[in-house]
């Protein structure tokens, strides 16, 4: 066990070097010189050159990485490359701080939406694909899979914005302020404030999530339904309750997590949509206005980040199956 | 609730179980089939009932249906299940939960699949003690489980109680199916094919636990199996199964002696006996099971072997596989699979390698079918020697021995007409130059198994388990080989259809003079089709011997076991009851 995740470790920071690489060698072809981004919009030529100096975007690009990555006193405060220590993500173009420290402050937002949803969505999802799995093509499966397929058609920013609409719009003119329609408070704060911001944009992502989720809980269902072990427990005498949540969804739970960590993953790094529509202040919208500025660290902190977690996610994802397995040793 | 009259029983005595006029079918609307058919019989206290039949008889549903637990899809129509008098069928849900387990304990023919994957054995039995004794504490829940372990001969306890099913051995796991099903003492223990998969050392083992366990709970069994064997070994009285009906019961001795119904007159006949072949011989009789094919010219003396010396030679064969390693966590090690094995295939004569599974017999097969290399020693087939020879030289000789396995239905591509598969193997290998030959060639090959040429295009989905294992005779035959390297050809299908393969086998082997090298693990039909007999054990050839010295005193001991393991058929004998281990 030991030995296998020793070798998980370095398979991933191979991984993420490569994701370095390329989006460092991306962000350089995508733009020309972003220094006309950055400058003010009747900057001169000269202020033009001075800012490209600044930023050394006049050197090769093999220079460019090298600084980057252990990056000399030069310019603004203490050196930040991953090759420094402590290792930071550099310093942004735009907002003169520096990347970890600005992806650090948007990273809760982005955590409690992910994690939250991720509660609701699973929930969900079980509870429905095991109803639907008890008795498959009744009304209540065919009712479900008509729900799921809604779910799975429309896409997110409608789902969003018809939330927010009914829920904080259209409540809000009879008076009733149970959904905030934008904004965060801190976890730390105030829980129930939090969560009450949260609600709506949980709902959002889980929505979609379950269209896809209750289905695969659904097939794996029937699968461990059909097995001889299930018989067997039903020979013995066990409750119908305890075939369903004890013997066979315990084992139809392995997709499920595989997906699950999957789609964390992919949500931790930024719900673009979900964040944009509800006003967040997360991880996506800091990569999004960094990819449209220019701003090059940022940029590949993000992604760096994104990448990191699908990493960490799947690694997370095979320990927790290994575990699991009972033959996996 | 008052207890209902029970229904006249023909034989005297009060019924355990009684099942009457019991009727379900499968679908609905006009396409839905009867699959059972107003069936009917009793089990009385402590003994053991047998249901036979083959497959798609009725028997394993009529069992789900007492313990109501029918697959989906199927539908009860008629009938009443009474167990000590009092309706199973009506009982609501609840009380049929309260049924199994306690009063009906089941055992299921896969013990793999039938145990839980993610629980370990210990879970799985205190589960079934907390179930039917809730107010048992954890610590005797323990010993309740500890000492049913060692009832059902299982003496390492402390290390199968923590065991997960897939670290156990096949007759280790059905043993736990037995202590999880007997446990609660039911009054009735229903064993469907408890020891199908199991080779037949293990089978003995099995089918005498379960007398003993009924014994000693004074609870009866009622045994579903295919094999006559089975029966006679371990039955008191017997229904017969036939289309969802039962045909004929009765007392095993009768039964078994004077089968008054044709069909059971014909299934016991299918059944290959020790003995057989050399009684058949006796009498002066071809050595068939079935009736001799009429439409066929009488079998031409065998041609001659066109060249002198043995067709396959193997010297000091050894083949060891490599376990664990890089990757998998677990320790590089060598398992030897095969070891120094020397022996010689005549021309024209069929060798039968047995022992016991995990003993080496299908990598020695698929050393001399060229699938594996040896890692040392040399397999010399027809003069050239396969073990050295390059890839290209190799495959020139591959048609000249072709494999038939044991799973037909595995063994064919599902998406692809038999004949399409019979005739491409032509057409690689240059055994055909055009379409229309190899089509031609397919026909006549399927004409050799007895299949019309129309088959050629059907799906393999579309025949039944006998056929299916023909195309796979024919598709190996297709190419003209000299040897036919038989894998259990016969294993998975039901008596009546063994039956006919091996006596197809015995007409193509006449016919088309071929070797064949056949695995088995039951010794009756070994001994009918072989003339020579290999022992295998741990990768070692303890032995070789012809066919007719298989009673010879001077066997190896592990030859001996098998023999042992051997059920055949009592007809007037007592039975031997199994007492003890």
């Amino acid at each position: 066990m030991i030995k296998h995740i020793a070798a998980h470790a370095l398979r991933a920071l191979a991984t993420l070097l490569a994701v370095l690489v390329i989006t460092f060698a991306l962000t350089r072809i995508a733009y020309r010189n972003p220094a006309a981004v950055l400058a003010p919009r009747n900057a001169t030529q000269e202020t033009l050159d001075g800012i490209t100096r600044a930023l050394r975007l006049d050197e090769p690009w093999y220079l460019q990485l090298w600084h980057y990555l252990y990056r000399g006193p030069d310019i603004q405060g203490a050196p930040m490359g991953l090759f420094n220590w402590p290792p930071a993500l550099g310093y942004s173009f735009r907002q003169q701080r520096p990347v970890t420290e600005l992806i650090l402050s948007k990273l809760p937002v982005t955590l409690s939406l992910a994690l939250g949803a991720l509660v609701i969505w699973m929930t969900l999802s079980i509870l429905f694909g095991v109803a639907a799995a008890r008795k498959p093509d009744s009304p209540l499966d065919r009712a479900l899979s008509a729900l799921s397929y809604a779910a799975l058609s429309v896409p997110a920013f409608l789902t969003g914005i018809l939330l927010s609409y009914f829920l904080y719009f259209t409540l809000s003119t009879y008076g009733i302020r149970w959904f905030p329609g934008s904004g965060y408070t801190g976890l730390t704060e105030d829980p129930l404030e939090w969560a009450r911001h949260l609600a709506l944009p949980w709902l959002t992502i889980a929505i979609a999530e379950i269209g896809v989720f209750q289905r695969v809980v659904r097939a794996a269902m029937l699968d461990v339904l059909g097995a001889d072990y299930i018989r067997t427990a039903r020979a013995k005498g066990v409750t119908e309750r305890r075939v369903l949540f004890g013997h066979a969804l315990s084992a139809a739970l392995n997709p499920i997590i595989t997906l699950g960590g999957l789609e964390l993953a992919a949500l931790m790094g930024g719900a673009i949509v979900t964040e944009q529509i509800f006003g967040l202040d997360g991880v996506g919208r800091l990569a999004v206005e960094a990819a449209a500025g220019g701003d090059f660290p940022v940029v590949i902190g993000t992604t760096i980040l994104a990448a990191a977690i699908f990493v960490i996610s799947t690694f997370a994802v095979d320990v927790i199956t290994r575990l699991r397995d009972p033959a996996a040793g | 609730m008052t207890p209902m009259t029970a229904p006249a029983i023909p034989e005297g005595g009060d019924a355990l179980l009684s099942v009457r006029d019991l009727s379900i079918r499968f679908g609905r609307g006009p396409g839905a089939g009867r699959v059972v058919d107003g069936v009917g019989f009793d089990v009385r206290p402590g003994e053991t009932f047998a249901l036979v039949g083959e497959s798609g008889a009725g028997k394993s549903i009529t069992a789900s249906a007492i313990l109501g637990l029918l697959p989906g899809g199927a539908e009860l129509t008629s009938g009443s299940i009474t167990l000590n008098g009092q309706e199973v069928i009506s009982a609501t849900r609840s009380s049929v939960t309260r049924f199994r387990g306690s009063r009906i304990g089941m055992i299921f023919q896969n013990p793999l699949a039938s145990l839980d994957p993610s629980f370990t054995i210990g879970n799985q039995l205190r589960e079934i003690i907390g179930l039917h004794r809730p107010a048992t504490r954890k610590r005797h829940q323990h010993e309740i489980a500890e000492t049913w372990l060692r009832n059902v001969g299982i003496r390492d306890t402390a290390r199968v109680l923590a065991a997960y099913p897939h670290e156990l051995s096949g007759g280790m796991r059905q043993r736990v199916m037995i202590a999880l099903a007997s446990l609660s003492g039911p009054a009735l223990l229903i064993a469907d094919e408890p020891t199908t998969a199991l080779d037949a050392v293990v089978q003995k083992q099995i089918l005498g636990l379960l007398r003993r366990v009924i014994g000693e709970t004074g609870g009866s069994l009622l045994l579903i199996t295919h094999d006559f064997g089975v029966v006679s070994y371990a039955a008191d009285r017997v229904a017969v199964m036939k289309d969802g009906r039962i045909v004929e019961q009765d007392r095993r001795e009768r039964l078994l002696t004077a089968p008054a119904h044709e069909y059971t007159r014909s299934l016991i006949g299918a059944v290959p006996e020790i003995g057989a072949r050399f009684r058949l011989a006796e009498r002066g009789l071809p050595r068939r099971l079935g009736p001799i094919r009429e439409n066929r010219p009488a079998p031409p003396a065998p041609a001659p072997p066109a060249a002198a010396g043995p067709l396959v030679t193997l010297r000091n064969v050894r083949k060891e596989f490599v376990v664990g390693g890089l990757g998998t966590g677990q320790r590089k090690r060598r398992f030897t699979a095969v070891d120094d094995v020397s022996l010689r295939i005549e021309r024209g004569e069929v060798f039968g390698l047995i022992g016991e599974s995990g003993s080496g017999k299908s990598t020695l097969a698929r050393l001399i079918g060229g699938l594996h290399k040896p890692t040392s020693g040399e397999i010399v087939f027809d003069g050239s020697t396969v073990s050295d020879l390059p890839r290209a030289a190799l495959r020139r000789l591959r048609p000249r021995f072709q494999f038939v396995f044991q799973d037909a239905t595995g063994s064919l591509n599902p998406r692809i007409p038999v004949g399409e598969q019979i005739s491409r193997p032509l057409l690689r290998f240059g055994k055909a130059a055009t379409r229309a030959a190899s089509r031609a060639r397919a026909a006549e090959v399927l004409d050799l198994v007895s299949l019309p040429a129309s088959y050629l295009e059907r799906y393999p989905h579309e025949l039944s388990g006998g056929q299916r294992q023909r195309i796979g005779i024919a598709r190996a035959l297709a190419l003209e080989p000299d040897l036919l390297i038989l894998d259990e050809p016969t294993s998975a299908l039901d008596v009546s259809t063994q039956a006919s393969i091996l006596d197809l086998l015995l007409d193509l082997k006449d016919e088309l003079g071929l070797t064949y090298l056949f695995i088995g693990h039951n010794l009756a039909i070994v001994e009918f089709l072989c003339d020579r007999i290999g022992v295998l054990k741990q990768g070692v050839l303890l032995e070789t011997f012809h066919a007719a010295e298989l009673f010879a005193g001077e066997r190896h001991p592990v030859t001996r076991e098998l023999l042992d393991a051997v059920l055949p058929i009592h007809r007037d004998a007592p039975r031997e009851v199994p007492v003890g281990d």
